[in-house]
């Protein structure tokens, strides 16, 4: 044979890997979840020990290694401790690129929940601003209950609030 | 706040990824395949320092780490079963994300010019395994083939 590879086109192969997952959310997470979907309340746990409050809730404190079940209930509204913005698309964003993640630290928590950020332009974010949970109308039991955090209207932060009811 | 009492509703959350990618064989690899589909064989290169086949084509000699020669030799595609498992765990075939059907011997193949591959073996019957069988490729018909290695669709046993 022997003419050289240059007159080689090079194949390239379209392949594709599906992988089916099922996360469970466990006793602790099913709750959390829950009270989202059946009362748009947002739940956290509370060591008793060194008094934090965890958001999401967890059933053992990562400081004290203590066994966690006072459940407690935080606000809908907090303050933003982080955020980015995403412009690059990837299948498992829960929507479509450009939009922001945060996360926000609840009235009442002591941890930040990670989630998406809406009604908002990334020039307007700021760390500190206060934001508010707008629930989903139709509430599965996913994380998704909450659409995504948008900022307290003017005048209409009511510090820590009951959590939409 | 009490917790359950066993009939909480505990919840899930199911999806599937679904990754496609693309995969580039390169000049060496892609010679390989096509070879495979126009014609129907297998080809290998050599070395220019150790002389040994390189199977598949590589670029360069992985033992010697010199550029291989550009000159491609047909092998034969008759050979001899080194080792074989018999797989019953299905797993997903990866260029459609589809499970592949259960139960087929793999086996390590070596061929007659002297390289070693792995393919799937056309005998079921675990009885009639063994290290030391001879088998002979079997390749998809003319038209049907895709440039790939499922143009071979498997080794089948060669009786003595």
């Amino acid at each position: 044979m022997g003419e050289g590879m240059n007159g080689t086109e090079p194949l390239v192969f379209p392949t594709r890997l599906l992988i089916p997952y099922t996360n469970y959310a466990g006793r602790v997470g099913s709750r959390f979840l829950r009270e989202i979907r059946d009362h748009k309340r947002i739940m956290g746990m509370r060591c008793p020990q060194c008094e934090r409050v965890y958001v999401p809730p967890r059933s053992t404190c990562y400081a004290c290694f203590g066994q966690l079940d006072q459940w407690v209930e935080v606000g809908s509204t907090g303050t933003l401790v982080s955020f980015t913005e995403v412009h690059y698309g990837e299948r498992f964003h829960p929507v479509a690129p450009p939009f922001m993640y945060g996360i926000v630290k609840l009235d009442g928590a002591d941890t930040g929940l990670l989630h998406l950020l809406g009604e908002m332009d990334a020039g307007e974010v700021e760390i500190g601003m206060r934001l508010e949970a707008v629930f989903a109308q139709e509430r599965k039991g996913s994380i998704l209950d909450i659409e995504y955090f948008r900022p307290v209207a003017a005048g209409g932060d009511r510090g820590r609030s009951g959590g939409g009811r | 706040m009490g917790e359950g009492n066993g009939s909480e509703e505990l919840l899930a959350v199911s999806y599937t990824l679904d990754l496609p990618f693309r995969y580039a064989a390169g000049p060496f690899l892609s010679r390989f395949y096509r070879e495979l589909k126009e014609k129907g064989r297998l080809v290998a290169n050599t070395c220019p320092q150790c002389g040994r086949l390189l199977f598949p084509p590589m670029i360069v000699c992985g033992r010697c780490h010199v550029r291989a020669t550009e000159e491609f030799v047909e092998l034969s595609a008759t050979g001899t079963v080194l080792d074989y498992t018999v797989v019953l765990q299905p797993i997903q075939d990866p260029t459609t994300g589809k499970m592949r059907e259960e139960r087929y011997p793999h086996a390590t193949i070596l061929l007659d010019d002297g390289v070693s591959f792995t393919h799937r073996l056309k005998e079921t019957d675990l009885a009639k395994l063994r290290a030391g069988m001879r088998v002979e490729g079997v390749f998809r018909d003319q038209g049907e083939r895709q440039g790939h290695m499922t143009d071979i669709l498997y080794f089948r046993t060669v009786e003595d």
